[in-house]
């Protein structure tokens, strides 16, 4: 009940002052964010969520970069920690796109007749200029009673005036009628902040007062919502048309299907031709063959032998087959690392461009009928790279029930990018019957599996209703940065889950559970699918490493439908020990059961089924 | 009328929207209750895309159908 509570939890010292940067997304808070700190960003958890902000100094102040968010309320994390961050802020530097002030504006209104102290920075003012919009400064000073600084941040204009007015952030002129009732709940709370977000209904708030809250939202939306008409009308004026340029144009070419799809083909072949042939195979094979293959692992392994000898327990942990120096950095660094920056570049191009909203466009029909929307096609992509990344990014998706299709799908049915090569390699000599075959019956379980996961699954999806914003030219240092920042993520991330995983593993070999699994699942695999018994293993292995799995029938003497089958079986089966615990972290204990005990019932069944039918021919 | 049917070009009135977050949702973004909007694309089978000044916004299909509009003539 203690606010002060809220903000330990947070971590702001005693000494600082905190200062939160709040803004509508894709406003460019990160350009203000790196130019008050400089160039180091901590990257914080936020406790109780899985969503993260970064963290810097501005002399005494300690600044956080919230993620963008369109209000303040309980609706979801970004606008919880939003929330918590606004209400525990000493000054809040408030970014807009003086392009869109009858959409950013709210906020800025919401932040203000919460009290806090607050300067807006008036961004993208080069946009306003280009769209013919004239802006009267002053005037919207005087209407918000706070200072307002243009700024094109992009160009570096307007950061440094920016800087020195911190200082003099101040709380706006508010305008809402219900005076009175915000005064009472101010007083019992002792923070006008909360007191707006209790009058505006927020459960969270109102409990941690231990008050019941009040169902004044849609009142004060609506007030909000003609203010910010009014300040617009008087502040924004046309001073002639806005010109088509190559952005709109293309724009507009992308969310028609008739010239969007052809677009979205090309960016594959882009992502194909980046990842697949570039990284996948030109990176790949320097970092993991030479860097880690005959630099590192012949390093270490020396230096752990020279303390542990071979075959002794401690040794197989650390340099044995799943050693935790040896395969699991090697993979982590050696194969991860590489497709991971390459995938988190490709999207942090598409996302900067606004390539990516108008993606989830064209693809929004077909995901309905699996019970999710166009958001939903980020973590897909993603899981062509790794499906440990694209299940960490299914927190974009709205409700519970999406995540779990989402999680669902990406565990069964999407190879990654370490399994991919391996199973392009396999089945490119059968030819391009069997290349379209073994593609037709995954994605046919991938519709198919979507669509009965909709119908069988109580409650409903949420639909897609997101801001487009405007095609531009990503900034390159903005797109590496992101890149950055979400490669160390994921390392930070899953390197710890790999390290447990690769543990147990040499647990379950050390103590002969794998070879009696093995044993297990022969008759299985020989009758029921028709394979060689040693295929067994690969499936086994594929637990650890999804290309481990798919590597290890290479070596077994198959018939071009024992490949396609054994290939099938590898694609659907379990998902690696990494991604099952982000899966069980991300979601929860039960469904990741589901999800595993599911692929294992799947894979073998669509297996057993490719051998009976081509039996059968 | 619903949303999902409005022509590509048709300047729209927005009636009732039948969902209490995209309510919420539409009116942080301005095109609540009473605005007055255009509808820039509707794709037919997919999503509806609407402008409001500079904004674009996608609305799915199925929300579109719990909106209603009335069509401004002229």
């Amino acid at each position: 009940m203690d606010c002060c509570d809220i903000k330990s939890s947070i971590g702001s010292s005693v000494k600082g002052k905190k200062l939160v940067l709040a803004g509508n997304p894709n406003v460019g808070k990160s350009i203000f964010f790196h130019a008050l700190t400089g160039s180091y960003v901590t990257v914080s958890n936020y406790p109780g969520t899985t969503l993260d902000i970064n963290r810097g100094t501005f002399g005494k102040y300690i600044v956080s970069d919230t993620t963008g968010v369109y209000g303040v309320s309980s609706f979801n994390d970004e606008e919880r920690i939003a929330r918590d961050e606004i209400i525990s802020a000493d000054c809040i530097v408030n970014v807009v796109d003086s392009c869109r002030l009858e959409r950013d504006l709210f906020l800025t209104l919401q932040i203000i007749d919460m009290g806090k102290p607050v300067i807006l920075a008036l961004n993208m003012m080069d946009e306003a200029e280009k769209a013919s919009l004239s802006l009267d400064i002053q005037r919207l000073e005087s209407e918000l009673g706070i200072p307002v600084i243009p700024t094109a941040a992009v160009h570096r204009k307007g950061l440094q005036q920016v800087k020195s007015e911190v200082v003099n952030a101040r709380a706006g002129r508010s305008t809402l009628s219900c005076t009175a009732e915000l005064k009472r709940l101010e007083e019992k709370t002792g923070s006008r902040a909360s007191a707006l977000l209790i009058l505006e209904g927020d459960t969270e708030t109102a409990e941690k007062y231990g008050l019941a809250p009040m169902g004044m939202r849609d009142t004060i939306y609506r007030e909000r919502r003609q203010r910010v008409d009014s300040i617009v009308e008087a502040v924004v004026s046309r001073t002639g048309t806005t010109e088509k340029h190559l952005g709109t144009v293309i724009g507009g070419l992308m969310v028609r299907p008739l010239t969007g799809i052809p677009i979205l083909l090309g960016l594959f072949y882009l992502l194909y031709q980046f990842i697949g042939v570039f990284i996948a195979q030109t990176v790949v094979g320097f970092t993991e063959g030479t860097l880690m293959g005959e630099w590192y692992e012949p390093l270490v392994r020396t230096g752990i032998e020279k303390v542990f000898s071979e075959g002794t327990i401690p040794w197989s942990y650390l340099s044995g087959e799943f050693g935790l120096l040896t395969m699991t950095v090697t993979y982590l660094i050696g194969l991860l690392l590489p497709l991971v920056v390459g995938f988190y570049f490709f999207l942090a191009l598409l996302e900067d461009s606004g390539a990516l909203p108008r993606i989830a466009v064209l693809t929004d029909r077909s995901l309905t009928s699996l019970g999710l929307n166009g958001k939903a096609v980020i973590p897909m992509i993603l899981g062509f790279g790794c499906v440990t990344m694209a299940t960490i990014t299914t927190r974009l998706l709205d409700s519970s029930r999406e995540k779990f299709i989402a999680v669902f799908l990406l565990g069964l049915t999407i190879p990654c990018s370490a399994q991919l090569g391996v199973i392009a390699g396999l089945i490119a000599p059968l030819g391009l019957t069997y290349f379209l075959v073994y593609g037709a019956i995954i994605l046919t379980l991938y519709i198919l599996l979507g669509t009965l996961l909709n119908r069988v699954l109580p409650g409903s999806s949420s639909d897609l209703f997101i801001d487009l914003p405007p095609l531009r030219f990503p900034g390159i240092g903005n797109v590496l940065r992101k890149t950055g920042l979400k490669s160390i993520g994921f390392i930070k991330e899953a390197g710890i889950i790999f390290l447990i995983g690769s543990a147990v593993i040499t647990t379950l070999q050390l103590t002969g559970a794998l070879t009696w699994l093995q044993r297990g699942l022969r008759p299985i695999t020989e009758n029921f699918l028709g394979l060689p018994g040693e295929a067994s293993r690969a499936f086994l292995m594929g637990i650890v490493r999804r290309d481990f799995g798919a590597a290890g029938l290479y070596d077994l003497a198959m018939t071009p439908v024992q490949t396609l089958t054994a290939l099938v079986v590898i694609t659907l089966f379990v998902p690696c020990i990494a991604a099952m615990m982000i899966m069980i972290k991300e979601r929860n204990w039960k469904q990741a059961v589901v999800i595993w005990a599911g692929s294992w019932i799947i894979a073998f069944l669509v297996g057993g089924a490719i051998n009976g039918v081509t039996s059968w021919l | 009328m619903t949303l999902s049917s409005v022509r590509s070009g048709d300047t729209i009135i927005i009636s009732d929207i039948f969902d209490k977050c995209a309510e919420i949702k539409a009116i942080r973004f301005g095109i609540q209750r009473g605005a007055r909007v255009r509808c820039i694309y509707n794709t037919r089978r997919g999503p509806i895309i609407l402008g409001k000044e500079n904004q674009e916004i996608a609305l799915g299909r199925g929300l579109a159908e719990k909106i209603l509009v009335t069509r401004e003539r002229g």
